[in-house]
């Protein structure tokens, strides 16, 4: 009798530590979507500087509402680029 | 000293549930939403006030003799606890939050009560020494009281953390 009630406070005991863990697994940035979304940072800005060098070479003249909405662009890439670098900083803390 | 010692800790304890409640509200005025604090804040004092309702029955039933009543003080003060820390994790997984470390401090302390009424319990169907009641006895009003400033400190902790971020323009 007492055999089986202590093992059911330990069942439940464990029952209880095991949701505890799936709580601190929910704690946190995951590490891989930081490293991801750095790595999509770094592509879409080599990306868009290449974009520009191509179009640059083709058309010298160029346009003025495009060269504005370009440098629009850079500005956005650059804030969106140093958010990623804190964000690294916070919570994979290098 | 031990009992007047005891006793002023049993007092403090009575009226800790206001304290529950007054950082359940500043949590809602602070967010105005919910998020991961108000909902480990509100798990703690839906834990704490069903186990106020609940001790006088408790001790009603804990009086018969026998090791199966014993079981029924101890048993269900376990599943009480495991039920409200499901209930913090459920939250958390449903509205898809980030566990903050106040809901992680909570969820510790759940637990770790949960683990003295077992070891407690095994100790009376086991050995009956009863070198564990004492520290049993000191140790739940103690940890009751003490989450309050480890709460505050976890929060201000985390605030300011999210401020310095949004500072820095993360």
């Amino acid at each position: 009798m007492e055999f089986i009630l202590v093992l059911i406070s330990l069942s439940l005991l464990m029952i209880s530590y095991h949701f505890h863990t799936k709580l601190c697994a929910l704690a946190g940035e995951p590490q891989i979507y930081a490293e991801v979304a750095l790595e999509l940072h770094q592509q879409a800005h080599e990306l868009l500087m290449r974009k520009d060098q191509i179009e640059a070479s083709q058309s010298p003249e160029g346009c003025d509402e495009n060269e504005r909405w370009k440098n629009d662009l850079a500005q956005y890439m650059e804030d969106y680029e140093q958010k990623g670098l804190v964000r690294r900083r916070v919570h994979l803390g290098r | 000293m031990q009992n007047e010692f005891v006793t002023l800790i049993l007092s403090f304890e009575k009226n800790i549930f206001f304290g529950y409640v007054l950082l359940l509200c500043l949590s809602i005025v602070v967010y105005r939403k919910i998020s991961s604090v108000t909902t480990a804040l509100f798990a703690l004092c839906c834990w704490h006030a069903f186990s106020i309702a609940v001790v006088p029955f408790l001790y009603k039933l804990a009086s018969h003799q026998g090791i199966i009543y014993k079981f029924s003080w101890y048993g269900s003060w376990i599943i009480s606890n495991l039920f409200f820390i499901w209930m913090i994790y459920q939250f958390h997984s449903v509205q898809k939050f980030r566990a903050s470390s106040v809901a992680i401090a909570v969820s510790t302390l759940i637990l770790s009560l949960s683990v003295v009424q077992a070891v407690d319990f095994i100790d009376r169907a086991t050995a009956n020494s009863g070198l564990v009641a004492n520290f049993y006895q000191l140790f739940i009003p103690a940890a009751n009281i003490a989450i309050i400033p480890v709460v505050i400190y976890l929060w201000l902790y985390e605030y300011r953390k999210n401020i310095n971020i949004a500072a820095t323009g993360a």
